[in-house]
């Protein structure tokens, strides 16, 4: 079964997609000579929202379903898990919000220093996972 | 491996090879060593991050995610079709048509790229649809 945290990520990772998809084509339309007013603001957020939004999110929310477990199907540490699905949306809404609105760059540090820190507590979290898979009747 | 997880993981393994020799064809033009044919890093990089990384993530969750129905265990056949051939006839579209506009084609290739957008966005919608419920799909009680 899917667990709740992988869900999410994998949720939040397909509204990126659209939103991300949805800008691309829009840019795609003005390359093409059917310019949407001041779309080419999106540009930069397209690439957020599909490399960071819905690439990186979606390889993170499988990792954590879907990597090996430890005894009594624990997943250790976990809270760094739901920290970094936090701090990486936190960090991409942030990112969103300066370019939107053109802010300064202590925001947009903010919005960097935030996703860092979710790929962080996602690779502590996953590190120790990587592991061998053990069979049932495998001596531990 | 469901057959649209093998299409798709093909395609995108082809993709990531043509994103290679472009680069490299790229590269040989700069060096003066191949005549110059329209091919734009832009053009070049979707075709990597769209149809390989992309189609290759769609190919996997299609196989891996929970089935969220007895009768299509993985979605609706139709859903899974319109899913693959309007993606990859929509970035096909791009890689002959972007180029062409960009080297100051008239507004006839500016169309194409435009229908290019709307075949890639409708295919990565039809990937949604086919997805969502799976992703939130319940576990079935044993009997």
């Amino acid at each position: 079964m899917m667990p709740l945290l992988s869900r999410w990520m994998i949720s939040a990772a397909c509204l990126y997609l659209f939103v991300g998809f949805s800008a691309g084509a829009l840019l795609l339309c003005g390359y093409g000579g059917y310019v949407v007013t001041d779309i080419w603001r999106f540009s930069a957020l397209h690439q957020e929202w599909l490399l960071v939004g819905w690439m990186t999110q979606i390889t993170l929310g499988v990792a954590y379903w879907i990597f090996p477990r430890f005894e009594g199907n624990q997943r250790p540490y976990a809270f760094l898990a739901y920290l970094a699905f936090f701090a990486l949306n936190l960090g991409i809404l942030l990112s969103t919000f300066c370019t939107l609105t053109q802010s300064g760059l202590l925001l947009r540090g903010t919005a960097h220093l935030l996703k860092g820190i979710a790929l962080l507590c996602a690779a502590i979290h996953l590190w120790p996972r990587i592991k061998a898979f053990r069979l049932a009747h495998e001596s531990p | 491996m469901p057959p649209f997880t093998r299409y798709s993981i093909k395609l995108a393994l082809l993709y990531f090879a043509a994103f290679f020799l472009g680069e490299i064809a790229n590269a040989l033009m700069g060096l003066s060593m191949l005549p110059p044919i329209p091919l734009f890093s832009r053009t070049l990089l979707h075709l990597f991050f769209v149809g390989g990384v992309t189609q290759m993530i769609f190919g996997v969750a299609v196989w891996l995610f929970p089935v969220s129905s007895r009768e299509t265990p993985r979605g609706a056949p139709w859903l899974q079709i319109a899913t693959l051939v309007l993606l990859n006839g929509g970035l096909l579209l791009r890689l002959i048509t972007e180029p062409m506009r960009l080297q100051g084609g008239g507004l006839l290739w500016g169309r194409f790229l435009v229908l290019s957008a709307a075949l890639q966005w409708l295919g990565m919608c039809a990937f949604l649809i086919l997805i969502w419920p799976r992703i939130h799909a319940k576990p079935k009680k044993k009997e």
